[in-house]
């Protein structure tokens, strides 16, 4: 069924907290004034998604530092002890510290923010792939991540959407009749994300004053004769057939309409990419990250999506493009004191500068029920591997995350959870080196956030072993598996 | 700068990658169903198998591969293949150029499908890994990011080209009424579409236009048949009749084969015309259009894309990323790299395979080539040659140690580096240029950290940190991934002959000037292993085992065929690598698997 979606009347009143003027760099001149003929009822239960991957992984002490000694309450689920707290609120110096990784000035984590962050450790990829795309999101090689599963989703969007989700790198996985593919980035840059969102381009003059000079049915009669064809195949019909679809969705898109009220970005994150010297400029990947939030916050600010997935391109946060950072920090956390100082810097920068850069500007826009856009979402990030280290153990246990938002009141919020099973095979360690557990799996976690944006288990494939629905192996238990269709401890409201 | 790394080629791509593993069977106890929505999935690219990272624990699906079913030798697509992104700007532009006469126009088709249609690159496919890079070719993904750039690119081309009453005349052929109409629709169609229209398909149009012979009828016309999958896919559908047979396929289907392959565009009008009057299917009418089509520099330009992609030679990055880094500046030594240097250095490749090529050159001689070709001052600098002028011969290496390709700049260099990334250079000599079968690895679990004090040079940090006793690292690292590195640790990662290697602080201070060590002993698969310590030693290890002819076959059944290879493919692709190993010169070698029958017929679907 054709979308009904109509970008003209999605857009959402947008008001300062207090009446203030927004302290964004771009909404504020973006977002019309007037207010939209959006009912509140639909207003609250629009849920937001947005992810941000971290490469290589770190530490413990690295990440979570004094979060790994805070007292808690336990409980046992899964068969293990696991663990919670609430999340310090001490200031010192002007700035919020937990750890050399999660810090951020006061300005920043504000009290409210903080009061809607989660840290969570003990949540493993139980596949155990090491280096991998779309693992934090629940992606294999047999399921596409979920902000796939959400962009496909008619019920995460029953009035569908013109751009199901936003890809940035190669984090995101989709099924297709090729089977499982990676998803294709959105654009190739901020600029281009506009021009494709926001549709800033004008259409040509086709002599007539006509519109559509592309008859879709007639291109959907030609197809018939090929397909008509008995020497084509199965594979072709599907094919062809699949593309007839999409031509005809792109068709009714154009004809919806644009929405121009946005301006266009002035400052282009490819030129950026492009200067001299980019590589060692992190300030710089931290100022792309953050236009690439604006057109985002732009975008679900304008009911264009509400899935915005990502990682960070060549440049790391730090002060070596990839190849030479993966050898020279990522394996260097142990064994020299500045490479590690170097890589916690660069991921603490992604921390403040992206991830929070972007929950700050989600909570900046109120929507027409009165929440913000971060108080329906829930902007989470993960990494890659859970360790790090040298030689490197390229495990995914304990991958670090953090998130922000209760997508609706359905996450609790301002919790350190600690789901590790202290009990759990350990490694032979040197003396100065941090032990590694594993703890509960990802799949829950994947499970639990789908629920968050409004699908049911059977939504996701049944969910009996949360997101993917696959008992994966890595001397997990079968408590562990039998408690991956329930919500984690404590994390839910 | 802002390099897009394609495909698998990015990101956490090496430094203790060591080995990539093969498919293998999935791991993984019971499932439950899984999700995923409907079959298309908006904007997704393909990889053919799940990430195969060297220190994976799980397991990859397989990598796809046609199913040659019970007719060895005659091959199917897996799904019908669709033109890449080079190939639809190709196409589009030489189908213009028969419509209407616009020396501006390719330029403007191009940043028309590039800029704002925002047409996406296709995915760099490696049938064995989604760490390194492959073809565009073997990409089969259709997106929404394709269609809407197709529907974009068709309004915006069709007004185009149709942008005043005069040329839409011109277009038409300067006449109107229904037999006008018809002649515009069937010779606009036939080249577009690659193959005269039936009437029914002539019907089809002759409605877009409503009868009438306008501006505004026309526009709708050539915007339809620029959006019609009979564009942009390729459907091939034989000769013949018969489920699972392999059959010959049409005069147009070989055209069309054979000009996407060989020049990654439409047939020309020549080979139009043979395909009409069918007497392209005559072995020698055939043998004259091969001949024809590789003598044409359209054919360079192909061969050129087929290396670039074949060496990775993308998996470069930006060579400036690190100007005005202390430590970068003082490595470089008063070396500046530009912004275009990067792309400088990978033309200086391929423009030595065109010169190659050019000169009946072998394969051999593209690895063994001593000339250099930098046509700028900023690679020219690096090799201590003079520029080349681009026509006459170009100088030669000076260098002992540059010994040809395994020491060109955009092999060997780092890029945004100051220090030389060994295990890089030996993933690129064995992952790309020599595909061997590296070992899986184990996770590691010693959770041991290296001792890295003191003054050490890259080969001692490497090897303390990736060959430590009682890891699962060192086996690979040691005895297969690391020396390929470490044996062009005289090459510094600008990719300059150094002497020795200074080691320097963050802040660019020197803290030692240590000796190179650069003997290793190398293994490649089928060859005993080798001492080696110099890149002429290893240059000659390469060509003594075969490897690089192999490893060329392999990769070029790909790249002409669009498809991973199989088992039932060994026998062309060695036939292939005794060709190439025969030292047949490239333009044979590139022109030999279009004479097959392999390439000439394809199967029924069972």
């Amino acid at each position: 069924m054709k979308p009904t979606f109509d970008p003209v009347s999605r857009r959402q009143f947008l008001m300062g907290a207090g009446g203030v003027a927004l302290a964004l760099p771009l909404l504020p001149s973006l977002l019309p004034r007037e207010a939209e003929a959006q009912t509140v009822a639909a207003a609250s239960a629009e849920r937001y998604l947005a992810h941000m991957t971290t490469w290589h992984g770190v530490l413990q002490a690295q990440f979570y530092g004094t979060l790994l000694d805070l007292p808690t309450a336990t409980t046992t689920h899964g068969g293990i002890a696991v663990r919670s707290a609430p999340l310090p609120t001490t200031v010192a110096n002007g700035r919020v510290t937990f750890s050399e990784i999660l810090n951020a000035s006061q300005a920043n984590l504000t009290p409210r923010l903080l009061s809607m962050m989660n840290v969570i450790n003990g949540i493993d990829i139980p596949a155990g792939p090491g280096h991998n795309r779309g693992g934090p999101l629940g992606g294999d090689a047999a399921n596409p991540t979920i902000d796939q599963v959400l962009a496909g989703s008619a019920k995460f969007y029953p009035n569908g959407a013109l751009q199901p989700a936003i890809v940035r790198n190669m984090v995101s996985l989709s099924k297709t009749s090729s089977g499982i593919v990676q998803t294709q980035d959105t654009a190739d840059s901020n600029v281009k994300l506009f021009d494709r969102l926001f549709k800033t381009t004008t259409t040509p003059d086709t002599g007539s004053g006509a519109t559509a000079p592309v008859l879709v049915d007639s291109v959907r009669e030609h197809a018939a004769l090929v397909k008509a064809d008995p020497r084509c195949s199965a594979d072709c019909r599907t094919r062809l057939d699949e593309y007839l679809t999409m031509l005809s969705e792109v068709q009714g898109k154009v004809q919806q309409g644009a929405n121009s009220n946005f301006p266009r970005p002035t400052v282009d994150t490819r030129a950026v990419e492009n200067t001299a010297g980019f590589y060692g400029q992190p300030e710089n990947h931290a100022k792309c990250e953050q236009l690439w939030n604006d057109i985002v916050v732009a975008a679900f600010t304008a009911g264009i999506t509400r899935v915005y997935v990502c990682g960070p391109t060549s440049y790391t946060f730090g002060p070596e493009p990839e190849h030479a950072w993966h050898n020279n920090y990522a394996h260097n956390i142990e064994a020299e004191a500045s490479k590690r100082a170097g890589f916690s810097a660069a991921v603490q920068l992604q921390f403040e500068s992206a991830q929070l850069d972007l929950a700050r500007k989600m909570d900046a826009v109120r929507t027409a029920d009165g929440s913000t856009l971060l108080d329906k979402g829930f902007v989470f990030s993960g990494h890659e591997l859970g360790s790090g280290g040298s030689p490197g153990n390229h495990h995914n246990r304990c991958i670090p995350i953090v998130s922000f938002g209760s997508a609706g009141g359905f996450f609790k919020t301002g919790q350190s959870l600690d789901y590790r099973d202290m009990n759990s095979f350990t490694w032979s360690i040197s003396p100065t080196s941090p032990r590694w557990f594993s703890g509960l799996t990802n799949n829950q976690l994947m499970g639990m956030v789908l629920r968050a944006m409004g699908l049911s288990p059977a939504d996701y494939g049944g969910g009996t072993y949360g997101y993917p629905n696959v008992k994966g192996s890595n001397s997990y238990t079968d408590a562990i598996w039998a408690a991956a269709a329930e919500n984690l401890p404590w994390l839910k409201a | 700068m802002g390099v897009r790394l394609a495909g698998g080629a990015l990101l956490l791509a090496l430094v203790l990658q060591g080995c990539n593993s093969d498919d293998r069977p999935g791991a993984g106890g019971s499932s439950g169903a899984s999700a995923g929505g409907g079959s298309r999935a908006p904007d997704a690219a393909p990889v053919l198998s799940m990430p195969v990272d060297p220190h994976a624990q799980g397991t990859v699906a397989s990598a796809l591969a046609a199913d040659t079913g019970t007719n060895p030798g005659c091959f199917s697509a897996v799904l019908p293949r669709r033109l890449t992104r080079t190939q639809f700007i190709n196409v589009l532009s030489d189908w213009s150029a028969t419509l209407v006469t616009d020396t501006g126009l390719p330029a403007r088709i191009r940043t028309l499908v590039i800029d704002k249609a925002q047409f996406p690159q296709d995915a760099s496919i490696n049938p064995e890994t989604t760490r390194h890079q492959g073809y565009w070719r073997l990409d089969p993904t259709v997106t929404t990011r394709q269609v809407g750039g197709i529907h974009t690119v068709a309004q915006d081309l069709a007004a185009d080209l149709a942008s005043t009453d005069a040329r839409a005349a011109t277009i038409l052929g300067n006449c109107t009424g229904d037999a006008c109409l018809t002649a515009f629709i069937r010779k606009a169609g036939r080249t577009l579409f690659r193959a005269p229209l039936t009437d029914a398909e002539v019907a089809v149009y002759r409605k877009v236009a409503g009868g009438a012979t306008d501006r505004a009828a026309l526009v709708k016309v050539l915007a339809t048949m620029i959006a019609s999958p009979q564009t942009y896919f390729v459907v091939e559908r034989g000769n013949g009749s018969g489920s699972g047979a392999c059959v010959p396929l049409s005069a147009h289907e070989l055209a069309t084969r054979l000009s996407l392959h060989l020049w990654d565009t439409l047939p020309d009008a020549t080979l139009a015309a043979r395909a009409d009057d069918g007497t392209l299917m005559q072995p020698a009418v055939y043998q004259t259009q091969v001949t024809r089509l590789m003598n044409d520099t359209r054919a360079d330009l192909a061969l050129r894309s087929f290396f670039r992609q074949w060496f990775r030679l993308d998996d470069l990055v930006a060579m400036d990323g690190k100007v005005g880094n202390a430590r970068f500046d003082a490595f470089a030594t008063g070396y500046k790299p530009l912004g275009t240097t990067r792309d400088a250095a990978i033309d200086e490749v391929l423009d030595m395979v065109s010169y190659v090529a050019a000169r009946n050159g072998s394969l051999q001689q593209v690895l063994t080539d001593r000339h250099s070709f930098a046509r700028s001052a900023d690679v020219a600098t690096l090799y201590k040659t003079a520029v080349w002028n681009g026509s006459g011969t170009p100088p030669v290496f000076t260098e002992t140690d540059r010994v040809g390709l395994l020491t060109r700049v955009a092999v060997v260099a780092n890029g945004s580096s100051d220090t030389t990334l060994p295990i890089s250079r030996g993933a690129k000599v064995l992952s790309a240029l020599t595909c061997q079968s590296l070992p899986p690895p184990a996770m590691n679990q010693t959770n041991a950290g290296a001792d890295l004090s003191g003054v050490l040079t890259t080969r001692e940090r490497t090897t303390r940190v990736t060959e430590m006793e009682g890891t699962a690292c060192v086996a690979c690292h040691k005895t297969v991934l690391n020396p390929w590195g470490f044996v062009f640790e005289r090459f510094d990662a600008l990719g300059r002959v150094r002497a020795s290697e200074i080691v320097r602080n963050d802040a660019g201070a020197v803290l030692g000037d240590r000796p190179l060590d650069t003997a290793v002993v190398a293994k490649l698969d089928g060859i005993a292993s080798r001492a080696i310590s110099t890149p002429a030693q290893a240059q000659q290890y390469v060509l003594d085992s075969g490897a690089f002819e192999s490893c060329f076959a392999r990769n070029y059944f790909r790249y002409a065929f669009g498809r991973a290879d199989g088992a039932a493919d060994a026998s062309v692709v060695e036939e292939v690598r005794q060709q190439a190993a025969s030292g047949a010169n490239l333009r044979s070698l590139f022109a030999a698997i279009v004479t097959r029958d392999e390439f000439k017929t394809i199967q029924r679907p069972q």
